[in-house]
């Protein structure tokens, strides 16, 4: 193995804080994996393969102390009582194994939990209103509730350092109650714990000390703190009272992680923010404390991350998504292959786990989630069953995911593709605007397969049967992706239209990503509700169509509310002078009208337009698929043992389930799987903690 | 008391092929946002089902393979034997009252995403799964087919083993592959399971017949059938393909379990559907099959009950949300006190557990949910434990609930209210248009009251805090509700909005007091919930211009939740209420609104005579503050404890009211610890 590159060896130095010392500069800040209490094994073996990776210090996600923080259904984890100290265990013993210190964030709500699960009233600084739109509104704390509040930190911070934790965080960030105090829109009190600024700081000094003292002999305390007040453009900060807040707590705990008041720019989607983008906001906080400081920025570069390094910006280099897309990430540096790391794409899928309440994917890394259900190391696979030939059609996501994997594993691989370049739909996608970076789902499997003999790649392949037959592999994947649909079908027409759209005049988004491009006014007809059709949108408004954006759902791009990015793909539209229409389908087209349907009333309104864009649905791919099924049947000379379709031309999907879909056929050729039965989980059982 | 004779009908025992029901009483199967997340709670409360009198008590919809799961909905779970623990339980206790068990596995198709999975869901014909989800379903191939009914048979032995007598073969709510099978518009198949009707049946029958031919010798085979989609020609409906199905399958299963598609349809919130509702749509049933059938429709009278027997429209009563209201419905028309139901107000409070995956609960019957983890039993409560007397004061749902719980317990209680009226908030809301049921919550607990000779009531009666500290009560709940505010603060806005002060601005209290306004109005709803939108309704039906504001994306954007959104904006457009979405209230002028878009802050001006803020409330809390502020004078007056309950504590819905209102009961005299105030359903920490 080749050595590390001595420019990185300042990325490799230990780092005290307080009573503990971090191996190295990298940190996996706290981050959430839809998983928390009620999935404690699969985040404790997601947890620990980071730290197997070279992650210095390993964080959980959100962890309530106590009943009255409650996130549900969003899954946090609990440092409630002793179950909880047991189950964190199942973590921090395997972070500890692989010497990693294991940091936990004591989380406390505030009126951003409705707490639906326990049915205490959340409490807060003033009666607020729940803002997850919850009909519940918070109730005051009186001062009872600010003593007793800060046992329940106490005590689960006592909680935490038996359950192993290294470090143990006070998190003032994110709109939760500490913020909320420290707010002076929101805190309006009149007590001690409000009016100046001393005052709203009172109570996050108040416990940070508190936490010192319950467990600052053997744990450092951390501090997730905000240093601007929003409403400055991107990477321009309005640091208000928030830097002199810094500063009067700045030797206060043994570490700082430090945030920006806007979520989506801190974790921002790669359409809209690039790496490093909090430098800005970082600049001044390393001068005014001597205390390590850690900062997010989606870094996949070593050269970004040592030049933050070395100028001082930060003293480790924070991540969570890139540590979820890599977790060998800090070991490939170390080793000397840097060019082995998958870069996160910043596609926020991972973000989508939260909002929809089950366990965390990443499109880059299809192991991320399935380390201990299913047994899937990022790094290592089982190495082949046989000596069998695998041919796969198609070399988009999935069909290079499949191609790497079972490279891999050692088997005799040969990856056909129709056109010029591998990559598929993700090289179409990384063109349109915004999704360059995209592009890393090919480039990190080109570049892995590029060492390995045993897999021969044919471009310019467009395979027929006959070709396939003559090959005569032991088995065929059928990885020829999808097209989008020309005819309407989608959620809200669920057959065809009818009559269809003159063809002359209506586009697909395959039709623009292959330079096919309509002339004059357009309208984009979003029944898919991800990113496509404002992405189209926006591709036309570069190009100078006149563009109407219409949905039937009441949002642009409703589904990007899962991954934080939501807002801003709407004001981009409007920006562009795009013509939003909402919650109308598009009921029928003739190349001079469209007519528009309301979802609710159904009530139609005639539009004036010349081309219009079907984004709804896809058509797998899967012909071939169902010829060689045939020759098998027809035990035709040359008929492979099995033939698979796998990725979108199974089922068109998001490219994580692609790439998925690709490795989990990697994974399973020559391995008996309990098809009933494939992966373990974890199971509530009856009174088993009680 | 004895029941009346008029009510022995309900109580006639009806075979159900090999299983015979002990009465009419029926609970349907319905989720409950515990499942196989909080497995223990859902057992439990299903036992308390069986002990209040329902013969036949089912489980929720039951996922029959990790191939069709339902993340993060949180439903049933049979995946394999070592479920099968979890359904013994709640079959064990239902089987302890006499009781009946039904289960109903539910193989969901392109309905579920298998976002936990991460299977391909499976459908007749490529689609995209229900929702947005950037997922589609493939379409099924015979080995998937085969597939399918291989998971139902294995669930039905398994649900045999769990003990369970009556095992559904499900074709609702637009749920489960058989009905996608059925339907024209989900399956454009050409092979032996498409196109006509009898290939499109083909699925729903092979499965009845599989699990008949696998469990029929001792389990009842049901089928759960949705005579109508209300949706024309694209659907089933009961005067073509609905009556078609019954009449072709009419005495192949052994109960029929009729209704109506899809579950907003079937569910239907008060405020749009009474009593009955779905009568018309499946009352022929019983005219086509000889075998026993069971209909919903939100039923609590008993003399509905009877004549629904009697004029053969069903031979059993089901019910979802009455058996939640009311778990002891049965036994209380059993014994002749018909006045003691706690009716369903049809809120659809219960449906909204299943939206956001934690357990249900109900606005009228605080102990849904809690019977196992705080050990919470519908009709019986600890007797007291001192000779402690209380004092409540403010007779809305929390202050009502708390009386008539500590009343119960024993405990000396004088409510005392302010107005003449006992109910507060549900008086007002209740004469909002459709929400007159809601009424019901009041009248349960006044009608418990009476009875209880401990508890006095004073109307009228405004008291203030040097009152309180004289009268001599050990404890004093200050139950005094919200108020909404007039300023405009809320989610989004934390300044009080320019211009509020001006007296063309109302609150929904204002408009509930009958505040008489001329001209236009735009009602400005941070609140999401349903003030907003039936607000709207109520000032448009009274002939104003009505423009409804909205930072969120839809009106009434949280009953999404309760089954009603659609309903709710599709009769706000037809009323021609004007709908401005996405839009912030900036500054109130005379006869004038500016707003802005929440995205981009782009202003625009609208006309207003009138606003309407529908933001937040602040609860009522000066007198709590009074007495709460002066320690010495409660330990001079013998007070040993002073708790603020319901909207004075924090504003919320009325469930959050009455429950905060009878947590007070439960917990006095109890000790206080940092605990964990009830048990945890957790993983199996060293079960793999």
């Amino acid at each position: 193995m080749s050595k590390r590159d001595p420019r990185y060896d300042p990325l490799f130095e230990p780092v005290k804080i307080g009573p503990v010392t971090a191996k190295n500069r990298f940190y996996q800040v706290p981050h959430c994996t839809g998983m928390g209490w009620m999935r404690p094994r699969m985040v404790a073996d997601l947890r620990g393969v980071k730290a197997e990776g070279g992650w210095g210090v390993v964080c959980t996600e959100y962890c309530s102390i106590h009943p009255s923080s409650d996130d549900a259904p969003y899954p946090s984890h609990s440092l409630w009582d002793k179950n909880d100290i047991k189950s964190h265990r199942l973590m921090t013993d395997k972070l500890h194994e692989h010497g990693a210190l294991a940091g936990a964030e004591l989380w406390v709500s505030g009126s951003r939990s409705a707490n639906l699960l326990t049915r205490e009233v959340p409490m807060d600084v003033a009666s607020l209103p729940n803002s997850n739109g919850d009909p519940y509104q918070s109730r005051t704390m009186d001062r009872a509730d600010i003593k007793e509040l800060k046992r329940w930190h106490r005590n689960a911070a006592l909680r935490a350092r038996d359950a192993g934790f290294d470090i143990v965080y006070v998190y003032a960030t994110h709109e939760y109650l500490f913020d909320n105090f420290l707010n002076p829109k929101l805190n309006t009190r009149s007590d001690e714990y409000g009016g100046s600024l001393e005052n709203r700081m009172r109570l996050v000094r108040e416990i940070i000390e508190e936490t010192k003292d319950a467990v600052g002999d053997k744990c450092a305390v951390a501090v997730r703190f905000t240093v601007d007040d929003g409403g400055g453009a991107d990477g321009v900060p309005v640091h208000g009272e928030r830097m002199e807040m810094f500063e009067s707590m700045a030797e206060l705990p043994d570490l700082w992680d430090i945030n920006i008041s806007d979520y989506s720019l801190e974790m921002g989607v790669s359409r809209f923010v690039k790496e490093g983008s909090l430098e800005t906001y970082m600049s001044e906080v390393k001068s005014k404390t001597s205390k390590p400081v850690v900062t997010v920025g989606r870094f996949t570069s070593p050269d970004t991350m040592i030049s933050q390094v070395n100028r001082g910006i930060v003293d480790f280099i924070g991540a969570a998504r890139p540590s979820i897309a890599d977790p060998f990430l800090p070991q490939k540096i170390e080793q000397g292959r840097p060019e082995d790391i998958r870069e996160c794409i910043g596609c926020n899928i991972c973000y989508t786990g939260d909002s929809r309440h089950v366990p965390i994917r990443c499109t880059q890394n299809p192991t991320m989630g399935e380390e201990w259900r299913r047994g899937w190391h990022p790094e290592k696979i089982d190495p082949k069953g046989s000596d069998s030939q695998i041919l796969i059609v198609g070399a988009g996501p999935t069909g290079l995911e499949a191609a790497r994997a079972l490279g891999q594993r050692g088997y005799d691989v040969i990856l056909a593709e129709a056109s010029r370049e591998l990559g598929g739909r993700v090289n179409h996608e990384s063109r349109l605007p915004g999704l360059a970076e995209w592009a890393r789902v090919r480039d990190y499997r080109v570049t892995q397969m590029a060492k390995m003999p045993n897999v021969a790649v044919y471009l310019e392949n467009n395979l027929a049967l006959d070709d396939i037959l003559e090959i005569g592999a032991d088995h065929v994947a059928i990885a020829t992706g999808a097209t989008w649909r020309r005819d309407g079908f989608g959620s809200y027409h669920i057959v065809p239209m009818q009559p269809l759209p003159p063809t002359e005049s209506t586009y697909t988004p395959d039709d623009i990503m292959s330079g096919r491009l309509p002339v004059g006014s357009t309208l984009v007809y979003d029944d898919d509700g991800f990113y496509m059709g404002s992405v189209i949108a926006e591709k036309l408004r570069e190009n100078g169509n006149p563009v109407i954006y219409l949905t039937p759902e009441p949002k642009v791009s409703s589904w990007s509310s899962n991954n934080a990015e939501q807002p801003r793909v709407h004001r981009r539209l409007v920006e562009l002078g795009v013509e939003i229409i909402l919650n109308y389908g598009l009921d029928a087209f003739d190349g001079e009208q469209a007519v528009l349907g309301c979802s609710y009333t159904g009530q139609q309104r005639n539009v004036s337009v010349e081309n219009v864009v079907m984004v709804s649905s896809r058509t797998p791919q899967d012909q071939l698929y169902y010829s060689l099924l045939g020759a098998i049947e027809n035990n035709r000379p040359g008929a492979p043992k099995t033939v698979k379709r796998i990725g979108d031309a199974e089922a068109p999907a998001i490219i994580a389930a692609a790439v998925f879909s690709g490795h989990k056929y990697a994974r399973e050729i020559d391995v008996e799987i309990d098809r009933d039965n494939p992966f373990k989980h974890d199971r509530v059982f009856f009174e088993d903690n009680q | 008391m004895a029941r009346n004779p008029r009510y022995d009908i309900l109580f006639e025992p009806v075979k159900i092929g090999p299983v015979t029901a002990k009465n009419r009483f029926y609970q349907v199967p319905h989720c409950n946002g515990m499942g196989h997340q909080y497995p223990s709670s859902m057992a439990e409360m299903r036992g308390v089902k069986a002990e209040g009198g329902w013969a036949v008590v089912c489980t929720e919809e039951v996922e029959v393979s990790h191939i069709s799961e339902h993340s993060p909905l949180v439903e049933g779970r049979l995946w394999d034997d070592r479920d099968i623990p979890v359904f013994e339980k709640m079959t064990d206790k239902i089987h302890q009252y006499g009781g009946l068990a039904g289960i109903q596995p539910t193989f969901l198709g392109a309905n579920a995403g298998n976002l936990y999975s991460r299977e391909i869901p499976l459908a007749p014909s490529l689609r995209p799964v229900e929702g947005y989800a950037p997922i589609q379903a493939r379409a099924m191939t015979r080995a998937d087919i085969r597939n399918v009914r291989k998971c139902y048979v294995d669930a039905a032995l398994r649900a045999k083993r769990a003990g369970f007598d009556i095992i559904y073969n499900y074709a609702a709510h637009d749920e489960t592959v058989q009905m996608h099978f059925l339907s024209r518009r989900h399956n454009q198949r050409t092979d032996e399971y498409g196109g006509s009707l009898e290939n499109r049946s083909r699925l729903f029958r092979e499965v009845m017949s599989d699990m008949k031919d696998a469990v029929g010798d001792t389990c009842a085979i049901a089928v759960r059938f949705a005579v109508d989609e209300l949706l024309g020609l694209d659907g089933i409906s009961c005067d073509a393909e609905g009556h078609d199905i019954i009449e072709m399958l009419a005495e192949v299963p052994d109960l029929w379990d009729v209704n109506v598609s899809s579950w907003e349809n079937d569910s239907l919130p008060s405020r749009f559907g009474e009593m009955g509702s779905q009568e018309q749509y499946t009352s022929f049933v019983k005219q086509v099959t000889g075998k026993p059938v069971v209909g919903v429709g939100r039923y609590t009278s008993p003399d509905k009950m009877v004549s629904l027997i009697k004029s053969g429209k069903l031979d059993l009563i089901g019910a979802a949300r009455p058996s939640i209201a009311d778990p002891f419905l049965p036994n209380k028309i059993d014994e002749g006190r018909e006045e003691d139901i706690r009716e369903c107000i049809g809120c659809n409070i219960c449906v909204t557990a299943d939206f956001t995956c934690t357990p249900f609960r109900c606005t009228q019957n605080p102990t849904m949910g809690e019977e196992w983890r705080r050990g919470w039993h519908p009709e019986n409560i600890a007797p007291k434990k001192s000779d402690d007397s209380v004092l409540i004061v403010g007779a809305g749902p929390a202050g009502l609930e708390a009386a008539q719980a500590l009343g119960k317990r024993g405990y000396e209680v004088i409510l005392a209210e302010v107005g003449t009226e006992l109910g507060g908030r549900v008086i007002k809301e209740s004469s909002l248009p459709g929400l007159s049921e809601w009424i019901r919550v009041r009248d349960y607990r006044e009608g418990q009251l009476i009875k209880l000779a401990n508890v006095e009531i004073y109307r009228d009666n405004w008291l203030d805090a040097a009152q309180i500290l004289e009268f001599g009560f050990q404890h004093v709940a200050i139950a005094t509700g919200s108020q909404w505010l007039s300023d405009g603060r809320g989610r989004i806005n934390h300044f009080a909005i320019d211009g509020h002060q001006q007296a063309h601005v109302f609150t929904p209290d204002d408009i509930m007091k009958g505040a008489v306004l001329q001209g236009s109005v735009t009602i400005f709803d941070d609140d999401h919930f349903y003030m907003g939108g039936v607000l709207a309704e109520k000032l448009r039906s009274e002939g104003h211009e009505v423009t409804l504001v909205t930072p969120a994306a839809d009106v009434s954007s949280w009953t999404h939740n309760t089954l009603e959104q659609e309903r709710i904006q599709t009769r706000l457009l037809e009323m021609d209420v004007i709908i401005k979405a996405h839009r912030n209230l900036c500054e109130i002028k005379v006869g004038e609104v500016e707003l802005a878009c929440t995205f981009t802050d782009r202003r625009e001006r609208l006309q207003a005579d009138n606003v309407v803020m529908v933001t937040m409330r602040e609860p009522i809390d000066g007198l709590y503050q009074e007495l709460s502020d002066n320690q010495l004078a409660l330990d001079t007056a013998g007070i040993k404890s002073l708790t603020s309950i319901g909207d004075c504590l924090s504003p919320g819905i009325i469930a959050a009211a009455v429950w905060s209102g009878h947590r007070y009961a439960r917990e006095l005299d109890e000790p206080v610890s940092d605990e964990v105030p009830f048990k945890r359903e957790l993983p199996g920490q060293l079960v793999v």
